[in-house]
């Protein structure tokens, strides 16, 4: 069997540390939080982008700020609204009269962390000009094609709650989103010690590096060698089998899904220092990975079925691989 | 609207609606499959089905003298079932293939029993009119045969290759058109229950191992070929691949013990007594209890037992010893219906002792009389020194609750006349009030004959008092005439054979003699019955020894209130102690008033034959064929019942605990040299020991959750020690799920598994209670089934406290790469 070169175990760990580095750093920021920490940089080891989803003032914007700021990487906001222009969010050459000659302004886009705000009230427009982005990771104006900064993620937050003048994004667009992560409120003692702490805490903007941007690449390659066992692949495919079959949706996952989840999957193992990837991890990540990607049918949309509950009963109904040795 | 397509999110995945492609949804709710496509062929099913209808034919051998029947039943048994397999492999329809299995059976019966009948082979006319007379004979043989009846009585050889043919029918249609193990199997058991209800002692341990090794040896075979592992075994229930056995298991369990324990004592004309010896019910000393006619049991031990020793009496007087009597006549034979009581020590409804009579006290110890009754001696008052004893007043007879009376020690009072009553007395005795409840003892059947009635007013022409007519009656039997004979040429109580002896024969012994007696003395409006019991016995220093030879029947006649029941003694050549006083058993005696003093000293037994052959039983009503007693000790019979029980438990459990360790074994000996097998080996035998502890692995469970939640069941039974054992079965799941898909692991993981799955399970076992060991090694799969395993485990949902910790949770961070 062919087997695909495997990192060591010393090379994860040092992944792992950075890892835990950086999740302490950020906790400095957002008490309570630490799992959407950790899925955000999974999706940053995985090279995906992030969609969060939640309502406002559950520390989405903080989470990027810091996850930046921890790897030293530059950050930007794009504030979504109906009138944003694709320009806007790409950039756009502008005449220089002393020159007399057209310059390029980098939008929004051009940094390492972009934190698009709101992403479905833009037009759709604007939308496909940020996830085109995203997924080329350079960006065409003028026929000028300029590669954005490496790291790059997005952010994007979505609020579930109003959608009164939004343009929901289209399933092809959610499908570049690696993750889709719900922040959620914090717990009671998170929450508590958030009130307790002084006005005068650390802020976003003096949290201290604990990592290199040129760390990223590194942890890129090194999740990219995490073994994954043949039988886990049987599996990731069982599951995409089993959602593409399922009575309550009309669309299950795509390829790129699958792909990704095994992505994310390499990074969650490395990011606690496991240099393979067990059943565990895909079906941890199966929520994350796989809600904003599914579409519901009309019968279990009148049924009012909830997405989550559809990857449960997936996840129930496909057999974990008992896996092979001696490989 | 949608709602009639509308999809539910509370049904499960692996129940859901067709659209699953997924393959899993073959597995299909259980059903007894009758309309099925039959599957052709499953010879190695057939073959063991054949082998048990075979062996349930077998027991026939018990119930035919001869083997001509052999030849018939064996050839209907094999070629129905060759019929019914090559239909199914030519997968007839149903109708055709049951019409071509009756005329199998028609023909097979026609060919092996009515051969001469058929025109050139062909069954015709003449052989459904000689089917007919056959049956026809079968049935009036079938009240008064006995087995072993001769095979060449066609009719019954006729029921039994009919029967055998049908019974291969329905129990190829269960087993393979149905396919239900335990519906075929059911037929030829039934038939081998019918056979051994009729059937004699001889060859009964070989018939009974063969049919039970046939039986389960069908129940596996059919399992493993024609049965599928998700197939309903029996109702809804469902069994899983090991299940069968034990559902067989318990199912045979369940059988032999209610062959053993109910059908056994019920059915009267067995010899067998029942492993538990139940008469009827369960009812204990104090509540009414029914019992089957009292004879048979004594019946069928006494022929041929001369000098078995059945129980010592140590008593100051001789006496015959009694046990029950018989109060209605059928016109085949004696019958009694008897409803037994507790009482404290003194019997109910004894009246006052009367006048003239002795209180004598007899210690009883019973040796091998091997019934339910306990003997006394006339008329007993009450009883001391045993518990559980049940009376009937009206036939003055003593029953234990327990299965024989065999060992019990107890003392008897009784009031006797001895020798203090004077024919004077009985001659001045007022005449006896025929009352309501004296009406039974005057039944006579309405075909006794008038020559009967004739005889018995000549022969008491001449007295007067019902006394007189009571010893003249004794005294024609003790007549000349008369003579007693061990094989006299009719047997029996019936009315034939009672007239035969009154007026042809006039050979006969105590059945004869005693029957006719109690005959002629209805005849004349003498209230009488049958006693049952024994003759006095061999005397040594007042303790006499009781052996069957002395078992004996003899009249009593009711002389009223004051005297009540008195024995008379009409058989030849017999003497009863009690009587001779005022019923002197010489003719001439009779007549002189003897008033002898009473004595003391106790009278001999008359001399008798060692091969004296006193059946005092009659046949039974239940009409069936009757049953020639075997000579084979109850006992006997029970001890190896218990034996078989108590090796097949012992089988069981090496099948069970030592398949276990064999098959461990050759799991890990297949798996040496291959660590992650090996730590895979002892997870998975760690996951039985958990199973067993009632947390069973669902498919979709990962090993950790599994761990987790096996972890939490043990925390909720064990608080004391769950900690550490919590944490030893995730540490070994993580070991497993490293050896599954790490692309390799430690050497010395191996060791680490095998270790901490020994100390799990010794440690679990320790903590077991006595009922969990049992099942441990007791049942294959000691723990509950998960069903399909899919869509039963329970996943921590949002929301909840996760039961899975994640995989960041610093509380179960462990990294078996790294540890």
């Amino acid at each position: 069997m062919a087997r695909q070169s495997t990192v060591g175990a010393a090379a994860v760990g040092t992944f792992a540390e950075t890892f835990e580095a950086v999740v302490e750093n950020v906790a400095q920021i957002l008490q309570g939080k630490e799992d959407p920490t950790r899925l955000a940089l999974v999706c940053l080891a995985a090279e995906g982008h992030l969609l969060l989803e939640d309502v406002p003032g559950v520390g989405k914007t903080s989470l990027a700020k810091a996850l930046a700021r921890s790897f030293d990487l530059e950050w930007r906001r794009i504030q979504f609204t109906p009138d944003l222009l694709p320009s806007d969010v790409t950039g756009a050459s502008v005449y220089d009269r002393e020159n007399g000659s057209f310059v390029f302004r980098p939008g929004g886009v051009f940094a390492n962390v972009v934190l698009g705000d709101e992403i479905n009230r833009a037009s759709p427009k604007t939308q496909s000009a940020l996830l085109e982005a995203m997924q080329e990771r350079q960006v065409t104006v003028d026929n000028v094609t300029r590669r954005l900064p490496s790291p790059f993620l997005v952010i994007a937050t979505q609020n579930p709650v109003e959608h009164e003048g939004t343009y929901p994004l289209p399933e092809s667009q959610l499908d570049r989103f690696l993750l889709r992560v719900r922040m959620g409120y914090p717990d009671r003692t998170a929450e508590m010690a958030m009130l307790e702490q002084p006005e005068s805490r650390t802020s976003v903007d003096d949290l201290p590096p604990v990592a290199g941007p040129d760390a990223i690449p590194t942890m890129v390659s090194l999740a990219n060698q995490v073994h994954v066992a043949t039988a886990l692949k049987a599996y990731i495919v069982d599951l995409a089998t089993a959602t593409r079959n399922h009575p309550a949706l009309s669309l299950g996952m795509s390829p790129r899904a699958a792909l990704a989840l095994q992505r994310a999957a390499r990074a969650l193992a490395a990011s606690v220092g496991r240099e393979y990837v067990i059943p565990d991890d895909i079906k941890y990540l199966a929520g994350p990975v796989l809600e904003h990607r599914l579409v519901l049918s009309p019968e279990g949309v009148v049924a009012g079925v909830d997405i989550s509950d559809v990857v449960t009963e997936v996840l129930r109904g496909v057999p974990v691989p008992p896996g092979h040795t001696g490989m | 609207m949608l709602t009639n397509t509308s999809y539910r999110p509370t049904s499960t995945t692996a129940e859901g609606p067709d659209r699953d492609r997924s393959g899993r949804r073959a597995r299909a709710r259980p059903r007894l499959a009758l309309s099925a496509t039959p599957l052709p062929g499953h010879v190695g099913a057939t073959l063991a089905l054949t082998a048990l209808t075979v062996t349930s034919a077998s027991g026939l051998v018990r119930v035919f003298d001869g083997r001509s029947w052999v030849v018939p039943v064996l050839l209907t048994a094999i070629g129905v079932h060759a019929i019914c397999w090559a239909a199914r492999r030519a997968r007839l329809p149903q109708p055709a293939a049951l019409a071509l299995a009756l005329v199998a059976v028609w023909a097979l019966t026609a060919w092996t029993v009515l051969a001469t009948s058929t025109v050139y082979g062909f069954p015709g006319r003449r052989t459904a009119s000689q089917l007919w007379a056959a049956l026809v004979q079968a049935h009036t043989a079938f009240a008064t045969a006995v087995s072993p009846v001769s095979s060449s009585i066609t009719g019954f050889k006729l029921v039994s290759v009919l029967g055998i043919g049908l019974i291969a029918i329905l129990a190829d249609w269960a087993a393979f058109r149905w396919r239900s193990a335990l519906y075929g199997a059911a037929p030829p058991f039934a038939y081998f229950v019918a056979g051994c209800s009729f059937g004699q002692g001889r060859g009964r341990e070989l018939v009974v191992t063969a049919e039970v090794v046939a039986l389960l040896a069908f129940l596996l075979v059919h399992r493993v070929t024609v049965g599928r592992a998700d197939q309903a075994w029996f109702g809804n229930h469902r069994a899983g691949t090991a299940g069968w056995a034990i559902t067989a298991g318990c199912l045979t369990a369940a059988a032999s013990l209610v062959t053993a324990v109910a059908i056994t004592p019920a059915v009267g004309t067995t010899e067998g007594t029942g492993v538990l010896g139940w008469r009827a019910g369960l009812g204990g000393a104090s509540g009414p209890r029914q019992v089957a006619n009292p004879v048979v049991d004594l019946h069928t031990r006494l022929i041929f037992e001369s000098t078995t020793p059945v129980f010592k009496v140590r008593s100051p007087v001789a006496s015959y010893w009694r046990l029950t009597s018989l109060n209605t006549f059928t016109g085949q034979d004696w019958v009694s219906t008897d409803t037994y009581h507790g009482f404290g020590s003194h019997l109910p409804g004894v009246q006052a002792v009367p006048a003239g009579t002795r209180l004598v006290q007899e210690n009883f110890h019973i040796e091998e009389l091997d019934s339910v009754w306990l003997p006394d001696a006339f008329t007993p008052i009450s009883v001391t020194g045993v518990r559980g004893v049940s009376y009937d007043p009206n036939s003055n007879s003593l029953i234990t609750s327990k299965a024989t009376s065999n060992g019990l020690d107890f003392t008897v009072e009784s009031y006797q006349y001895l020798s203090t009553l004077h024919p004077g007395q009985l001659e001045s005795a007022p005449p006896v009030t025929i009352t309501a409840s004296l009406r039974p003892y005057l039944q006579l059947p309405a075909t006794v004959p008038p020559d009967v009635y004739a005889l018995a007013k000549s022969i008491t022409a001449s007295q007067s008092t019902e006394y007189g007519k009571a010893l003249a009656l004794q005294n024609f039997f003790l007549g000349p005439d008369f003579s007693y004979s061990l094989d006299p040429p009719d047997d029996g109580y019936g009315i034939s054979s009672l007239t035969n002896f009154l007026f042809h024969t006039r050979e006969g012994y105590c059945q004869q003699f005693a029957g006719s007696y109690a005959v002629l003395a209805r005849a004349i409006g003498l209230p009488t019955r049958l006693a049952v019991g024994f003759a006095t016995g061999t005397d040594t220093d007042g303790t006499y020894q009781v052996t069957d030879a002395d078992a004996h029947t003899w009249p009593e006649v009711y002389f009223g209130p004051n005297f009540g029941w008195l024995p008379f003694e009409p058989t030849q050549s017999f003497s009863d102690p009690i009587s001779k006083g005022y019923a002197p058993p010489s003719p001439e005696g009779g007549k002189g008033s003897s008033t002898t003093s009473p004595t003391t000293s106790p009278t001999t037994t008359p001399p008798k034959t060692s091969e004296h052959r006193a059946v005092v039983a009659p046949p039974t009503t239940t009409g069936n064929a009757q049953v020639v007693p075997s000579s084979r000790r109850h006992s006997t019979a029970a001890w190896s019942a218990l034996l078989i029980v108590l090796l097949v438990g012992i089988a069981w459990f090496g099948l069970i605990a030592g398949g276990r360790r064999a098959r461990w074994w050759v799991r890990r000996w297949r798996a040496r040299g291959d660590a992650g097998a090996l730590v895979r080996a002892s997870w998975d035998e760690l996951s039985e020991v958990l199973n067993w502890w009632g947390t069973c692995r669902s498919q979709s469970e990962t090993d950790e959750e599994f761990a987790h939640r096996a972890g939490r069941g043990i925390a909720l039974r064990l608080p004391g020690q769950s900690p550490w054992l919590r944490g030893e079965v995730v540490r070994l799941a993580r070991l497993a799920t490293e050896a599954a898909f790490a692309p390799q692991i430690g050497p010395q993981r191996p060791g680490e598994a095998a270790a901490a799955a020994r100390a799990i399970h010794r440690s679990l076992f320790r903590s077991a209670n006595t009922r969990m060991r049992l099942r441990w090694v007791l049942t294959p799969r000691p723990g509950r089934r998960s069903g399909s395993g899919l869509a039963k485990a329970p996943q921590a949902s949002a929301g909840d406290r996760p039961l899975i910790p994640g995989p960041w949770d610093r509380t179960s961070r462990f990294v078996p790469g790294r540890a």
